[in-house]
């Protein structure tokens, strides 16, 4: 009896180890200061979630907003993360299928040079027709980012009227983006507004005067204006991100300055400079994408670009002057950004400056997170989408958890689990 | 560029690699001259046993693992992992007048099994992971004198090692993520010796020396499951893995207090360090696969195991033991494919010998790793991880 009670002791012991599976303790989740109660997203393209965008004659972004598009926006997954510790509805104003339209990846195929590298090709998928006519109800939504707005148009209704997206969105009593978000009386903001209105000017070359850079004084003065609506509660708090350098993004970076022919042989690249000059290009050289599927082809002077007779437009080029020089006004709307924070936060944090750009900086540098790697290359990189300027889901992703992380910064007790980006795509593959 | 991402570490790697008796005692037994394990333990010891010897068993090992990611993170993720259920088998005839003994066997000194879900946020390095090493022995012992005992044994082994993680390319069409995965074996051999020393009947000592296993390289297929514009540029191919498995030495003392009691004490240290690299070679290699050569981080690693055995009736023995089983991942190294962590373990185990010929053996054990923040650095993956174990152990001994 004695050793059957050994036995049987030893079997029981047996099953309770069996039961024991580690457990690891996760640490208690809180929004510390932050009021969710009227979260909202205020900002332009990036806010609003466009990707895949295409381009107009202008060589100006169109489209790129869409339904699936929309989901990966970087404010709807941070209210994602907000959303496992108190129920939170933030909603999108949707954009039916393929909305605004966008390009996609429609394959894959062996690169003539390097290495053979597989190189995706693209194909537009058009808009839904009707994509841009006003929404019955314009209420309750959250994600108020318009694509293809300025800083400087903020208070302009004008600017609100033109915007095919802002008709859509706002309704039919428009008035300006300021004035609107009067009406919203947010608890907290997630605002990033200003990227274009340096980077559409860069973008048509430098070339387009009417895209023209907006100077840094109004550039403060309007988002002044713009965050007094966003704080009017005195206990309202602003994220607010700051303006990456996207002279680096792919749209900026990714052509060349040799280009390889069928032969792999490589050219030189012509171009006019801003003196209207012929140039050789070379690596300081800034040649943008949509010159890609322009050099080489037949004009009456020879191949555009490879030809000193037929050298590549102003617009499809940013020589080194015109880099540095918007690279400088990308410093003074950050300078501005700290500057009106720092107005708000004289006794307490109420703004908090979400540092994109060196954020944006370690993607170009190489990012390893959470086993999955990301940097700023076009199509491989998996941080940029197929127009080489926005994000994938992926790059959100990003953007969404360095909005998380200066959050809990910021102030005592946020605590808010951040996204595993490995679960977000980067770019789509049939 | 993708290379498989095989980090064959050694959290629960290596096995003690004895009999069901040794499991009940934390492992340790080199010191020991009780039954055929001896075969593996330390060869030296053969000539010392009573009786010639079959030593047949099993132990049935289940572990499970988890991980959480830095703080904020908040969700835990769980290993499903298989039951591993190495085997052995050790059979020592030593000579009537005890001055030689000849041995063979077969056991599994190397296993490990891991299974995390298919999608996790360490998926891109490991979703399954597996590595199995069957040896089969031939042992011979010489007794020198009256107390003196040395051995060697020589040994093939078949390492077998399969692993999956997902690629980085997009999901399929019903939204698995895009995956490879390997299967290589190889053989190698290896050897052992040993000395043993039993100055008397109360104490005895030992030392063994493992050479490991340096394979040749490891060859089978990798296969790809990705979208079907990327399959093209991932075609199945022929894939090598060079890996090799680590040496130890084992320093080991036992003592009979009184003639029913008995302590064992093990103290093994493994040259892991020797493994510092995982060479991979594609056969067919292209711009995404590429061959590589990984740092795998190890450092050598020690291990403790002490154990006790008491006879309080002829027919019965009580086992009991503790071990500490050192980790070679260094920081900076530390992958879901074979979480490494420092181990604690303790065992319980009996015996019942209904005749003189015949030896039933039952031991159990669990371990744990405790709570170790690791990181991957390479791939910037980093969490705290903690493995539990449990075994069963089955054996019987015929004894002639």
């Amino acid at each position: 009896m004695k050793h059957f009670y050994t036995w049987f002791s030893g079997l029981v012991l047996a099953s309770l180890f069996y039961a024991c599976v580690p457990e690891l303790e996760p640490p208690q989740m809180s929004l510390g200061p932050m009021r969710t109660q009227r979260m909202l997203a205020v900002g332009s393209s990036g806010v609003a979630g466009v990707a895949n965008g295409l381009l107009n004659a202008d060589q100006l972004p169109v489209g790129g907003l869409y339904a699936e598009a929309q989901q990966y926006a970087f404010p709807m997954l941070f209210a994602r993360q907000v959303g496992r510790i108190i129920p939170l509805e933030f909603r999108s104003p949707a954009l039916p299928d393929s909305g605004s339209g966008y390009q996609y990846i429609a394959g894959l195929r062996p690169a003539a040079c390097e290495n053979r590298t597989p190189l995706p090709f693209l194909r537009n998928r058009a808009a839904k027709p009707g994509w841009d006519e006003p929404l019955s109800n314009v209420s309750g939504y959250h994600n108020l980012g318009i694509p293809g707005l300025r800083l400087r148009d903020v208070e302009r209704i004008a600017a609100s009227q033109q915007n095919h997206y802002f008709r859509r969105f706002a309704g039919s009593n428009l008035t300006s983006y300021t004035s609107w978000m009067r009406q919203q009386a947010p608890t907290l903001s997630l605002v990033w507004l200003g990227l274009e209105d340096a980077m559409y000017y860069a973008m048509t070359g430098c070339y387009n005067q009417e895209e023209f850079m907006t100077d840094a004084s109004r550039y403060e003065a309007h988002l002044e204006a713009l965050l007094a609506e966003l704080l009017q509660d005195p206990e309202a708090l602003v994220l607010i991100g700051n303006i990456p350098d996207f002279t680096r993004f792919p749209f900026f970076s990714t052509v060349k300055p040799m280009y390889s022919d069928a032969d792999c042989q490589k050219h030189p690249i012509y171009y006019l400079n801003a003196a209207g000059d012929v140039a050789v290009a070379d690596e300081y050289t800034h040649i943008l994408l949509p010159a890609r599927t322009q050099i080489g082809t037949a004009t009456p002077y020879g191949p555009l670009g490879l030809s000193h007779d037929a050298p590549l437009p102003g617009k499809l080029v940013i020589d080194p002057y015109e880099i540095d020089w918007v690279s400088s006004r990308i410093e003074q709307y950050n300078a501005a950004i700290l500057a009106v924070a720092a107005r708000y936060n004289q006794t307490r944090t109420r703004v908090a400056v979400v540092d994109l750009a060196e954020a944006f900086e370690q993607i170009q540098q190489g990012h390893a997170e959470g086993g999955i790697y990301m940097d700023g290359a076009y199509l491989s990189g998996g941080f940029f989408s197929l127009d080489g300027i926005t994000c994938t889901p992926r790059g959100n992703a990003y953007i969404a958890n360095t909005f998380l992380r200066t959050a809990q910064e910021s102030w005592q007790g946020v605590q808010i689990p951040l996204i595993d980006l490995g679960f977000y795509p980067g770019l789509q593959y049939p | 560029m993708f290379t498989a991402t095989v980090f064959v570490q050694a959290g629960g790697i290596q096995l003690p690699g004895g009999g069901v008796r040794q499991a009940g005692m934390g492992g340790a037994g080199a010191a020991f001259a009780r039954d055929a394990a001896t075969l593996w333990l330390n060869p030296g010891a053969m000539p010392f046993l009573r009786r010639s010897q079959l030593s047949l068993g099993g132990i049935g090992m289940q572990s499970h693992s988890a991980w959480i990611g830095l703080p904020p993170a908040v969700d835990v993720y769980r290993t499903q992992n298989a039951t591993r259920s190495p085997l052995h088998a050790f059979g020592v005839w030593r000579s009537p007048g005890r001055r030689w003994a000849l041995g063979a066997g077969i056991n599994q000194p190397f296993s490990q099994s891991v299974q995390w879900p298919e999608v996790w946020p360490g998926m891109f390095i490991s979703q399954s992971a597996a590595l199995r090493s069957h040896s089969l022995h031939l042992a011979a012992g010489l007794r020198i004198g009256q107390h003196i005992g040395i051995g060697a044994a020589l040994m093939r082994a078949t390492t077998a090692i399969s692993y999956q993680n997902a690629l980085d390319i997009g999901t399929l069409d019903n939204g698995v993520p895009s995956s490879m995965f390997l299967q290589v074996r190889g053989s190698a051999w290896g050897a052992r010796a040993g000395i043993f020393y039993q100055p008397n009947e109360r104490l005895s000592t030992g030392l063994s020396w493992n050479s490991g296993l340096a394979h040749a390289p490891l060859r089978g297929n990798a296969e790809f499951n990705v979208p079907l514009s990327w399959q093209p540029f991932f075609a199945p191919t022929v894939i090598e893995i060079h890996q090799a498995l680590p040496a130890s030495l084992t320093f080991a003392l036992a003592y009979a207090p009184q003639p029913s009691l008995r302590l064992a004490l093990d103290l093994r240290y493994t040259y892991w360090a020797g493994s510092d690299s995982i060479v991979v070679d594609y056969l067919t290699e292209t711009h995404l696969l590429q061959d590589a050569e990984k740092e795998t981080g190890f450092r050598n690693a020690p291990s403790l195991r002490v154990g006790a055995e008491w006879q309080p009736i002829p027919a019965w023995m009580l086992r009991a033991g503790l071990y500490f089983e050192g980790t070679p991942v260094s920081d900076g190294f530390v992958s879901p494919a074979f979480p490494g962590a420092n181990g604690l373990g303790a065992t319980a185990g009996l015996s019942f010998s209904p005749v003189e010929t015949l030896n039933l053996h039952l031991s159990f054990g669990a371990e744990t790793t405790g709570e170790r923040l690791g990181a991957l650095l390479e791939r910037g993956f980093a969490g705290t991880y903690q493995t539990h174990t449990f075994a069963l152990g089955l054996g019987i001994d015929l004894n002639f």
